[in-house]
């Protein structure tokens, strides 16, 4: 018996201290875990899909920093709203205590997600690989991959606009400090592997999409990434030893992009009208944009403040203004304050200010704009009006009812179109040759013309000097991009901030009195504006250069 | 509410040396409120203005206005109600083997338990309408008045826990020597819908051994694992070891008149915790997935599932630790004075800690929860009394008193910060904020003193320290302003006494060293809420008043900045202003009852008595609200005052 009773005792307890592990098993699997992940097709492609989300300006509105669109930061306009952080950015207050626009987690996120489906990729080939002509799905594997290079591509020239040299991540990493406080790699080296990115996607995927694929990276996007890193690159700021070798390489990928535009059927052309290509989807100017959701926020933060439901948040200055062309004697020339001020919003002006701008008189909607003083969208009827005279005219759609929630459209961020990579092409070729040739009129020309008609045309006849050639890229830049988020960074990498974004903004004062009608007067709106050498580049947020003291602050702002 | 319970306990004998408990316990709870919440209620009380709208119309309707739908007698009695009903179980099975044929002293213990909770309920809306009254006394209505909606679901739920403890237990006295020891293996599971039940299992022994009633030391180990770690790394170890001498018994103590008890005791050991923040992941050690619809492509605009961590899995996940040692000792003279007093420290690392604060951005996520925190604190305890017979008079009278202190050491903060800034090297759960000099007097003063950087500020507005005295006031010069929400200091007075039947007992309690979140209800009027509190008559003001023509100039007496329209964002931040001392005093219960002499009632006691539960507070530094809970009133309800009478029969 007691025997008996000493072999149960020990009997029971082994067997408890046995099997005591496996009773506290995971009953049932209620999460995806990396085993499900790598035997499943669907979520292989899900996380490639989930690497596009971290696109520039797929987060938000136009109105990006703030309630306000980035341009109102240069000297093309000024934000209505006076509590609004982007004046941190011409004020002076900008800096790693008060960063205004920080993007610097937000883009390591998205190369985390590019980074993710690389490394899980590698791992299975639950995705198949098979060649099938004609299809976008031929060699589904590998075109993936090369969406995933045109992505990282992306997110790095993003990255390295702001904030210049930026630390390398080539892998998913783990929460190891020691490990992430890694020195920042030199731009020339990131501009080099984004190149590599680009040729290897540009190699893989295809010149275009079936319907239900478009909006995804092409052939296309990858050149044009390729061409537009080179152009910077090769700018004054990032090539402050003008190394010619720069622009001959600039020059030869942008060219490369229209050659290979033109032996594919050119799948991109410019729109014919320059104001609607920003009101129909996946037009054909559009190389690469986010998706397309349906909204009316571009509206509703723009419209003038007259109209129901406008919040007028973005004020075009007159500096831009005056920066639009004016027909005389059939050909169109710059602007002249002295002789041309009568016909300042006359129809002999640059079609494209009627489509950018609105200004006194202005058909929208229903009714003329009433920028004057004391109209419906006067100048500083409140303290939410504008304060120059002029509202946003591009993007908007007039048709949209602000009263009616249903009332929305497609609406996207376009990140590359036609007419950048022909005025690219311009640049790079006079910045390479002693004197533009005839290729550089013809890009410059082909732009100018889809707007102004034959007017536009300009000819090698003109005999323009390279300065005086560069000059014109520049502005027609400024006029054909205005507020798609071009001039914050072309006149950075052009070396111009400190005279150009210094100088007063100026806006325009309408009286109207009875008899004499319209008195038009300009005035200084901003005499104030700051900017000094750090804010050529982002800085970072302070606590961010104290969490990784190797990498520390943008080299700029030390 | 109405709530049956129901309860069985057995008690059987099934064999000679088994017996056997089964105890059994069923609650059915039914419980009805309004449909709207305890929190709209008191919210909505607290802000709506005094003289926004009368409650009812001369009518008799619910009174409002266009902008006031919120009629409180309409929220409480016409909006319509909740049901929930809960039907909870709980079982225990204890059985109870002795083994003395064995071995003297051992019995072998099973006990199984089961605890179920199971509740459901639903919701039935209503809709009133108010009426607005206009000066010639027509009403204006606004809303509708609805009937009772359909019902809707309300949360249900269920889980049950069931556990099992089994063990062998030994207990023997050898002459002066007396042994006991215990094996234990326990198991429990919670089951709860849908996801993966919470075990935790647990092999321990215990063993204890004193000698003559004099010294006396005792030792646990304990191999625990939780469901919740990565196989291989579920288990620890943890033990204990205590010790005690019991003085009064030594043969030079034991006679000893004067010195009547004295012992003195301590304890070391080392501790794990498997509690989580609520929003900590579960199974943190695994990377987990999920598909979103967050992208589209296509002509015709169609979202795509994508694939994104959830969570990234940190496989170091491990429990928390403590290690804890405590001494003290208790002592007591004549049989009337006594004296007890604890010290303890403990040592807590591998703390579940926020990483994202030191964690560099590049890794490209936010990184949750990680063992990274240590902390290290230490307190006592102390208990003085005395009790007295003086004649007929009976006394007790004792003051406790607790003190507690911690200290960060690690807390995975932004490195380099600003002395002001760190965590680390000061106390926990801190609050934190600027400090307050005042306000500003004039222009004059303004200019004089570093620019603050939270918004416009102008004569009347408060005046901050630039702490770290960079040359300005922004968010940098928020430092650590003193205690946490939670007492350092907690004391206690009891006072019984007792003549001829009659029977007084006082209970007075105290906590010091905290500060209290002044709610915005109170420190920024005519917002948040749109009422203004007795404190406001304190602001700061320089005018001539328009009506009597004299000058109002209270700016070296101000308590209150000068009051505006708009919200001054200088004014809204937190600081000395809004966080304040929070000790407090208060005279928690007094009792006074009376026992009928026994010889009136014979086969029973009978006892007469009248209670005053929180009846005041005999000293309050916050001077706002109820200093143990500034939310009361606002946020749910407050502390009440409870009067109560009673008689007592005992046969």
């Amino acid at each position: 018996m007691k025997r008996g009773a000493y072999i149960f005792i020990t009997c029971c307890l082994s067997l408890l201290i046995g099997s005591c592990e496996s009773l506290l098993d995971k009953k049932f699997d209620d999460n995806i875990d990396d085993q499900m992940l790598l035997s499943n097709r669907e979520m292989m492609i899900g996380l490639l899909n989930e690497a596009y989300v971290y696109l520039p300006r797929n987060d938000g509105s136009y109105n990006c920093v703030d309630g306000a669109m980035l341009d109102c930061a240069t000297d093309d306009a000024v934000e209505s709203t006076p509590t609004s952080a982007i004046h941190n950015m011409t004020n002076g207050a900008w800096g790693p205590y008060n960063v205004v626009d920080d993007k610097w987690a937000y883009f390591y996120a998205g190369i985390r997600k590019v980074q993710t489906f690389l490394h899980y990729i590698a791992l299975t080939d639950v995705v198949e690989n098979n060649e099938i002509p004609g299809s976008d799905m031929s060699r589904l594997k590998d075109r993936l991959i090369g969406e995933a290079y045109f992505l990282q591509a992306l997110y790095y020239f993003e990255l390295t606009r702001r904030y210049g040299d930026v630390p390398l991540v080539e892998s998913l990493l783990e929460p190891d400090i020691a490990a992430l406080d890694i020195p920042r790699t030199p731009y020339d080296e990131i501009v080099q592997r984004i190149v590599t990115w680009c040729e290897n996607a540009a190699s893989i995927l295809p010149v275009q999409y079936s319907d239900v694929n478009v909006g995804r990276a092409t052939k296309g996007a990858a050149l044009m990434l390729k061409a537009r890193t080179l152009l910077y690159a090769a700018s004054e700021l990032h090539n402050p030893n003008h190394d010619q070798q720069k622009w001959i390489d600039a020059e030869k990928a942008t060219r490369e992009f229209l050659e290979f535009n033109k032996t594919n059927g050119e799948p991109y052309k410019l729109y014919a009208s320059f104001a609607d290509q920003f009101l129909v989807p996946y037009n054909s100017e559009v190389i690469f944009a986010t998706q397309y959701l349906n909204r009316k926020d571009v509206e509703q933060m723009n419209v003038p403040n007259g109209y129901t439901g406008g919040l007028g948040h973005t004020n075009p200055s007159q500096n831009l203004v005056d920066a639009f062309e004016i027909k005389i004697d059939g050909v169109y020339v710059p602007y002249d304050k002295k002789r041309d001020e009568a016909k300042m919003y006359s129809s002999d002006r640059d079609p494209r200010l009627a489509a950018t701008v609105l200004y006194n008189g202005a058909n929208f909607k229903d009714r003329p704009v009433e920028t004057f003083v004391g109209g419906r969208d006067g100048l500083n009827l409140t303290p939410n009006h504008t304060k120059t005279g002029y509202y946003l005219r591009k993007f908007l759609d007039p048709s949209i009812n602000m009263s009616e929630d249903q009332s929305l459209r497609r609406v996207a961020w376009v990140i590359f179109r036609y007419a950048e990579a022909l005025l690219n092409y311009a640049e790079a070729r006079n910045e390479m040759l002693p004197a533009p040739d005839e290729q550089v009129y013809e890009a410059l020309s082909a732009v100018r013309e889809r707007s102004m008609g034959a007017a536009g045309r300009l000819t090698a006849d003109l005999n323009w000097s390279k300065e005086e050639m560069r000059a014109r890229i520049r502005n027609e830049r400024r006029v054909e991009f205005a507020f798609e988020e071009h001039r914050f960074w072309d006149v950075r990498r052009w070396n111009e901030a400190e005279t150009q974004f210094t100088l007063p903004i100026e806006g325009i004062r309408i009286t109207m009195s009875g008899d004499s009608g319209a008195v038009m007067e300009r005035f200084v709106v901003d005499a104030n504006r700051k900017f000094t050498s750090p804010m050529y580049y982002y800085p970072i947020h302070y606590q961010s250069a104290l969490k990784a003291p190797t990498t520390g602050q943008t080299v700029s702002w030390r | 509410m109405r709530r049956y319970n129901v309860r069985t306990n057995i008690d059987a004998r099934l064999a000679k040396n088994l017996n056997i408990k089964f105890n059994l316990a069923a609650q059915f709870i039914r419980r009805k409120s309004p449909f709207v919440d305890t929190y709209t209620i008191w919210n909505t009380i607290m802000h709506e203005r005094p003289n926004a709208y009368p409650i009812f119309t001369p009518s008799g309707n619910l009174g409002g206005t266009a902008n006031n739908l919120n009629n409180i007698v309409g929220l409480m009695s016409r909006s319509g109600y909740r049901e929930v009903n809960d039907r909870n179980i709980q079982g225990m099975m204890l059985a109870d083997y002795r083994m003395d044929f064995l071995t003297k002293g051992l019995s072998f213990n099973l006990a199984v338990g089961y605890n179920g909770y199971n509740t459901y309920g639903f919701s039935q809306k209503q809709e009133f309408a108010v009426y607005g009254v206009d000066e010639s006394l027509n009403e204006i209505k606004y809303g509708e008045d609805k009937p009772l909606a359909e019902g809707t679901d309300l949360n249900n739920d269920m889980d049950y826990t069931a556990s099992i403890w089994a063990g062998f237990k030994y207990a023997r006295r050898f002459a002066r020597h007396n042994v006991q020891a215990m094996a234990i293996w326990s198991y429990d599971s919670q089951h709860i819908p849908v996801y993966s039940p919470y075990r935790n299992l647990n092999m321990g022994l215990n063993a204890g051994y004193d000698y003559d009633n004099r010294y006396f030391i005792s030792g646990t180990i304990n191999y625990s694992g939780s469901d919740d770690y990565q196989r291989g790394d579920r288990f620890g170890l943890f033990w204990a070891v205590s010790a005690a001498w019991n003085l009064k018994n030594e043969a030079w103590l034991k006679e000893s008149k004067a010195v009547s008890r004295l012992l003195i005791r301590g304890s070391y050991g080392l501790t794990g915790n498997n509690e989580k923040p609520e929003d900590a992941s579960r199974y943190a050690y695994q990377t987990k997935f999920y598909n979103p619809y967050n992208y589209s492509f296509g002509k015709s605009y169609g979202s795509v599932k994508c694939t994104d961590e959830s969570y990234v899995g940190n496989p170091l996940y491990t429990w928390e630790k403590a290690r804890q040692f405590n001494i003290g000792f208790d002592l007591e003279f004549v049989k009337r004075y006594y004296v007890s007093f604890d010290y303890f420290r403990d040592y807590r690392y591998d703390i579940l800690t926020a990483s994202s604060g030191s964690i560099p951005e590049i890794i490209g996520y936010t990184p949750s929860y990680a063992n990274l925190g240590e902390v290290k604190s230490q307190g006592l305890e102390a208990v003085v009394g005395t009790t007295q017979q003086l004649g007929k008079l009976m006394l007790n009278l004792d003051l406790s008193t607790s003190f507690f202190r911690n200290e960060v050491i690690e807390n995975e903060e932004v490195p380099g910060l600003y002395p002001n800034q760190q965590g680390i090297g000061k106390p926990g759960y801190g609050m934190w904020g600027l400090r307050s000099e005042g306000f500003f007097y004039d222009e004059a003063d303004i200019a004089s003193h570093d620019p603050q950087a939270f918004g416009n500020y102008s004569p009347g507005d408060i005046k901050y320290t630039d702490i770290n005295d960079d040359g300005v006031v922004d968010t940098r010069d928020v430092y650590r302003l003193g205690g946490a929400s939670m007492p350092e200091i907690f004391s206690a007075l009891n006072l019984k006494l007792a003549y001829r039947g009659f029977d007084l007992g006082v209970q007075i309690t105290g906590m010091f060293n905290r500060m209290v979140y002044i709610p915005d209800e109170f420190s920024s009027a005519l917002h948040s809420g749109g009422k203004v509190a007795e404190n406001v008559w304190g602001r700061w003001a320089y005018y001539v008043d328009p009506l009597s023509g004299n000058l109002v100039d209270t700016r070296l007496t101000a308590q209150y900045p000068k009051l505006s329209t708009k919200k001054s964002a200088n004014n809204n931040q937190n600081s000395t202003q809004n966080i304040r001392n929070g000790n407090f005093i208060r005279l928690k219960n007094i009792e006074f009852g009376y026992t009928f002499p026994r010889r009136w009632t014979k086969f029973m006691t009978l006892r007469l008595y009248a209670n005053a539960d929180n009846l005041c507070l005999l000293y309050d530094a916050a001077k706002v609200g109820d200093p143990e809970n500034p939310g009361a009133c606002i946020w749910g309800y407050g502390k009440t005052r409870i009067f109560s009478f009673g008689l007592t029969a005992n046969f």
